[in-house]
């Protein structure tokens, strides 16, 4: 990786030193213990997603793995949202760009460094359930259950990228209450395309509404059941990456014609 | 155009084009997992709030119908796809339903899934295109004989729902005097007719229709198509 980039990425980081980010990973830690004896994800009886299959029977999805990942996310969009809006009013970004530092490069360093704070948030909650499985059951989790659990971490990457994105155009506060409309209306999308292979195909609104549903990455295919080694695998890296690298693509275009000062 | 914006345009479009794919390859994978007979649209639908359910509804009927018509491979399967478009969906428009019956009436006149269209228009003065008694009588004479005992059935069903008088009913059945009954099902006709003659005060017919229902006891009945069916499997 580019060492600028690194560089970049490694200060946001270490905001994790910081006694509320330490607090945080404890949370995490209790909250791993906690929901580690959670059974497997199943949606309430009465919601029309209920009948939507979740990760198959081989390699379920558990609650509290999904728990993780939603907090991650949450993490995701607060630091995302706050950190390049914080950087700009401090005044700290112009220290950063005044050394041989592009703005692309800060971008993705910064992108990078959130990542890695999510990342470590959701390791550090999945080994505190992991241990406490072990400790509590005696045994551990079969390799390809506990690598589905972890395969969610493919949806934190475009979520950040969003919220990154979005912090981009507006200020801190702002940021914060786009991200989280826009990613729980990602959330509210997330059925569309299953509802519009049931309807007719001579639909007059559904090309409209699947124009729509494209400005929204869908959640739920992170949870669609998928072997290790399967094709649905991949398939869900690329869908992960390609959102990431869209979102991340039009925050560089901001970045770079906005005015820092 | 700079270099560094094109670099950027073909970026994107790469990875639009990924997007794309990947979204549409996880939606095939999600959607072949659904277990269509458990999840019915009409589950959806019904959560819907009063006030935009029924607009959705017939909007995805209407699509349904639609869809159909262009999967039928022939004319009769369009003709019975859209007679039965005019009669669900069209329940209380009688402008629409006219305007559907008449088409099928005026591009499918010789085949007999056009039956329940002829038979709407039958002497229905609320549709500019009515389908007059020779019409009428003209498609019955193409039809097969089984059809053929469903055409009037359906024609006497219209015209006494559009209280026609007994004038008119009875000039509509006028052929079945001259005509040789194929199925003992005639004899409902017959004696409609009988009842038709005894009110118009037509005395000299009334033998000849008696005649003509007692024949009709005879002869043997109109099959059920699939018990007919069933019967031939089990030979």
């Amino acid at each position: 990786m580019n060492s600028k980039i690194a560089g970049v990425a490694e200060l946001t980081f270490l905001r994790v030193k910081e006694p509320a980010f330490s607090l945080l990973y404890i949370f995490g830690m209790v909250l791993g213990y906690c929901v580690s004896g959670m059974d497997v994800f199943n949606f309430q009886e009465e919601l029309f997603m209920a009948q939507i299959p979740i990760a198959g029977t081989e390699q379920p999805l558990l609650t509290g793995f999904l728990i993780v990942t939603v907090l991650s996310v949450l993490i995701g969009i607060f630091t995302g949202a706050s950190d390049i809006p914080k950087d700009i009013d401090s005044k700290m970004i112009m220290l950063i760009l005044g050394k041989p530092v592009s703005r692309l490069e800060y971008l993705i360093g910064k992108y990078l460094g959130i990542i890695a704070i999510c990342a470590s948030f959701f390791l550090v909650s999945s080994l505190s359930m992991i241990i406490s499985h072990i400790v509590e059951k005696g045994n551990i989790y079969p390799l390809a259950l506990l690598f589905r659990q972890l395969s969610l971490i493919y949806a934190i990457f475009p979520f950040v990228a969003i919220t990154v994105m979005i912090s981009c155009f507006t200020s801190e506060v702002t940021a914060m209450i786009l991200s989280v409309i826009y990613i729980f209306s990602c959330f509210m999308f997330c059925a569309v395309p299953i509802l519009m292979e049931m309807l007719p195909e001579s639909l007059a609104f559904k090309s409209p509404i699947m124009a729509i549903y494209y400005f929204f990455p869908n959640f739920y295919y992170f949870m669609i059941p998928m072997k290790l080694t399967g094709v649905v695998q991949i398939f869900m890296i690329l869908y992960s990456a390609s959102v990431t690298v869209i979102f991340l693509t039009f925050a560089s275009i901001r970045f770079n014609s906005r005015d820092l000062i | 155009m700079e270099k560094r914006q094109k670099k950027i345009l073909i970026l994107i479009s790469c990875f639009f084009f990924v997007y794309f794919y990947s979204e549409a390859f996880l939606r095939r994978a999600a959607v072949s997992l659904i277990d269509k007979d458990k999840m019915k649209i009409e589950t959806v639908i019904n959560k819907l709030p009063a006030n935009i359910r029924d607009g959705v509804k017939k909007e995805i009927d209407y699509a349904s119908f639609q869809d159909s018509l262009m999967n039928a491979k022939t004319d009769g399967e369009r003709v019975q796809i859209l007679t039965t478009m005019a009669i669900s969906l069209y329940q209380g428009n009688e402008q629409k339903k006219n305007e559907i019956f008449s088409e099928i009436v005026n591009e499918h006149p010789d085949l007999p899934e056009s039956v329940q269209a002829f038979s709407s228009l039958l002497l229905n003065e609320t549709s500019p295109r009515t389908v007059t008694l020779a019409e009428y009588r003209k498609f019955i004479a193409k039809l097969s004989p089984q059809g053929r005992y469903n055409a009037w059935s359906i024609g006497v069903s219209a015209l006494k729902a559009r209280k026609k008088s007994a004038d008119i009913q009875f000039e509509y059945m006028q052929p079945l005097l001259d005509f040789k009954a194929d199925f003992k099902d005639y004899s409902s006709l017959y004696e409609y007719l009988y009842d038709l003659a005894l009110n118009l005060e037509k005395a000299d017919l009334l033998p000849v229709l008696d005649k003509k229902r007692k024949e009709c006891s005879d002869l043997p009945p109109i099959e059920d198509p699939l018990k007919a069916k069933d019967k031939g499997v089990k030979k």
